[in-house]
Order: structure tokens, then C-alpha cells, then sequence
């Protein structure tokens, strides 16, 4: 399975305009969107702007965690000790992430997504110049 | 501990009388409803998804909503409640809650219970009407959440809530001259637009930078009213408000 990403700009009607397509198979999945510094502690992180396929959700697609453990679009429930339901927190949220570290982040998302093992490239050199390839 | 202060239902009554006519003597026996006052702090469920409802929870101070969790922490948000608002009232016929009920803020509230409002709106067929049309108009609410949420671009579904959300407070005397409290996160608004946090945030800033709102410290200032109604076509007819609309 071959992960693809190629940098692109976003009209999002926003400062964030920095953009990646990323394609497993040479089938575009998601559209990820580098926040810019109007969302403050969030400035620099990665979010999924749109997904298709496995990573599709049913409405606005949420936030894309690049985590070693987060999963594409996965959102989880907060809950105070002592009290019912508190709020829930977006989470999945991941530092800035040039685009190695993106690379880093995506291969554990979809590792979840698609429950399979993960196997790490040594082309990372020659697939920056060229957008990026990981084979998973 | 049980409380019959008549002043603690007065939102209520002040409520219903934004939607309807109350006589002295319906306004009096609203007054003498047993009810136990309870202070809550933010974030706190009342009544939950699942739970058989025995009483009704009045809305007398702060913010409450209703909502309801899909698997993986996805939230819903049906709708956003202030003082005199009885979020809810369909349990008392219908006790088995299909959703939550929660405090948005520390909210102070007055739970009533089920037999006390079935023995007021049987002695008092025009507050079960009083009743009943509120319920009607919280379904007009809902019908037109579902248009914003299925046919509204981000910029004017927004637009529609805040004005919603203003018009609401205005009607009971909470706001005025187009500046109204809004403690609402931005994640809030995403749940209950369909929206992500980061969608939310970038149509407030667009709004921000056409000059149409500010929103500092939970006030929300709408600067161009005008402007933003028809942004979003807002048509407040489904609020049914006397004070704006007769009938």
C-alpha cells in the first residue's frame, strides 16, 4: 500500500492555505490543511479538511490527529471524575508538522485505519523532492 | 428542600408571556408550583439519554443544552436553553428521555415535578395550550436547524444561529440593542452546526472582518444587524414571538 502526499493550496476562505493531498494508491483520501496562526494553540497542526473513502465522515470531517496513536477524525469524550458528562475535547490535534512528520503522523493513522502492519521506506530523501511516498 | 417562593418561576411566566397571553389567576397558579430550586455548576448533565424523567427541569438562571453522544465522542447539540426555558417539558408525557439534557454554565434551576404540571394543565386548559405552544415552537426551531444543517453554507448557518440566539435572549428581556451574553465554546457551536471547531472558528473571523459581529469574553455585538440577517435570510416568523409578531 503506498501513500502519496503532493502539496497543494487550499481555498478555504482563510489564512490556511497550505495544503497536502494525500493518495493511498493513487486514490485520493484526504485533503489536509496546515492551520495558520489565526487558531492560536492549534497554529501549525495538521487538519483534515476532507476525506474520502476510509477516511470520510458523515459530515464536516473533523480534526486529523497525528499522534503516534491518534487515528484520521477520531474525536473522544472528556469526562470529570466526581461529575455526568463534562465537555468533549477535540482531540487528535498534533504539532506542526513538516511534511516528514506528517509523513510520521499519517502512517499511524492509517495504520488504525487499515489494522495492518506498518513498514517504514528509506526513500524518504528522494520522495520529499517529489511529494512523498511511504509504503505501508 | 422544597420551595414555593412565587419570584423563582417568574422567568417562566415572563417566557410564556413572550409567546402567549397569561390571565392573573394562570400567572398565580404558575407562582404556587412546587418546586425545588437547585443551583448546578457548568457542565453538568440533569437528566440523561435513557433516564425516566419524573419531574421537569425549569431554566431559571444560566444556560443549558440538549445533546446527544454518537460512538467515538461525536456529539450532537439539538439546542441552546436560557432562563425560563423548560428543556424538558415533552417528558412529562413522553418520560424516557431519547437524549440528554445538560448545563452549558453554572445554571440555577427549579425541577417541577411531573404530577404538579399534569394537575395545573388539567385545571388550566389555556397554560396546557400556553404549554403545548411552546413545545410547537421548539419543533419550529428544530425544523429550521435541520434547514441550516442540511442546506446552509457555514457563513450563513452561523449567521442564523447568532441571530437566533440573539432574538431568543431579547424576547424575555436578556439582551438588547443587538449585544446579548454567549457563552458558547467554539466547539459548542461545532456540534451543533455540524461544523468542526476549526470551520467555526474561520467563519468567525470572516464575520469579525466584515464588520458584522465582535464576540469578546461571552458578549456577543452584533454591529450589523441588518447585514447579517440577510446573509443568512433569516426570517424570524419561526420564533412566533408576540412582542414582534401577533398570534
Amino acid at each position: 500500500m503506498i501513500l502519496h502526499l503532493q502539496p497543494v493550496r487550499v481555498a478555504t476562505d482563510s489564512d490556511d492555505c497550505n495544503g497536502q493531498l494525500v493518495f493511498v494508491d493513487g486514490f485520493l483520501v484526504a485533503v489536509l490543511v496546515q492551520l495558520s496562526g489565526q487558531h492560536g494553540a492549534f497554529a501549525g497542526m495538521w487538519f483534515l479538511e476532507a476525506g474520502f473513502g476510509l477516511t470520510a465522515v458523515m459530515s464536516a470531517p473533523p480534526v486529523l490527529g497525528l499522534g503516534c496513536s491518534s487515528r484520521l477524525g477520531r474525536t473522544a469524550p472528556r469526562h470529570n471524575a466526581g461529575q455526568r458528562v463534562g465537555h468533549v475535547a477535540r482531540s487528535g490535534f498534533a504539532r506542526s508538522a513538516p511534511p516528514p512528520n506528517l509523513i510520521t503522523g499519517l502512517r499511524g493513522a492509517f495504520a488504525a485505519q487499515f489494522r495492518s502492519p506498518i513498514e517504514c521506506t528509506s526513500a524518504r530523501r528522494r520522495c520529499r523532492s517529489s511529494g512523498l511516498l511511504m509504503r505501508l | 428542600m422544597a420551595s414555593t417562593n412565587p419570584h423563582a418561576l417568574y422567568p417562566l411566566i415572563r417566557k410564556l408571556e413572550s409567546v402567549t397571553r397569561l390571565s392573573d389567576e394562570e400567572r398565580h397558579a404558575i407562582e404556587r408550583l412546587p418546586v425545588r430550586v437547585r443551583t448546578l455548576s457548568a457542565r453538568q448533565d440533569i437528566v440523561r439519554d435513557g433516564d425516566r424523567a419524573t419531574q421537569c427541569c425549569l431554566i431559571l438562571e444560566g444556560w443549558a443544552y440538549r445533546y446527544k453522544f454518537l460512538s467515538e465522542g461525536r456529539r450532537q447539540i439539538f439546542s441552546f436553553h436560557i432562563a425560563g426555558d423548560i428543556p424538558d417539558l415533552q417528558s412529562m408525557h413522553i418520560p424516557l428521555m431519547d437524549h440528554t439534557l445538560g448545563t452549558m454554565t453554572q445554571a440555577t434551576v427549579a425541577f417541577i415535578p411531573h404530577e404538579s404540571l399534569h394537575d395545573l394543565t388539567s385545571r388550566f386548559p389555556s397554560i396546557a395550550a400556553a404549554l403545548w405552544r411552546d413545545t410547537l415552537i421548539d419543533a419550529a426551531l428544530f425544523r429550521e436547524w435541520l434547514i441550516s444543517m442540511g442546506r446552509r453554507p457555514a457563513f450563513e448557518h452561523l449567521a442564523h444561529l447568532l441571530a437566533e440566539l440573539y432574538l431568543k435572549q431579547e424576547a424575555v428581556g436578556l439582551a438588547g440593542e443587538h449585544r446579548c451574553p454567549l457563552p458558547i465554546t467554539q466547539t459548542d457551536l461545532a456540534d451543533a452546526t455540524g461544523m468542526t471547531a476549526i470551520h467555526i472558528n474561520r467563519v468567525l473571523k470572516e464575520m469579525r472582518g466584515r464588520g458584522l459581529i465582535t464576540l469578546h469574553r461571552k458578549i456577543l455585538v452584533i454591529k450589523a444587524w441588518e447585514e447579517l440577517i440577510r446573509a443568512s435570510e433569516f426570517d424570524e416568523t419561526y420564533l412566533h414571538m408576540r412582542k414582534r409578531a401577533a398570534g
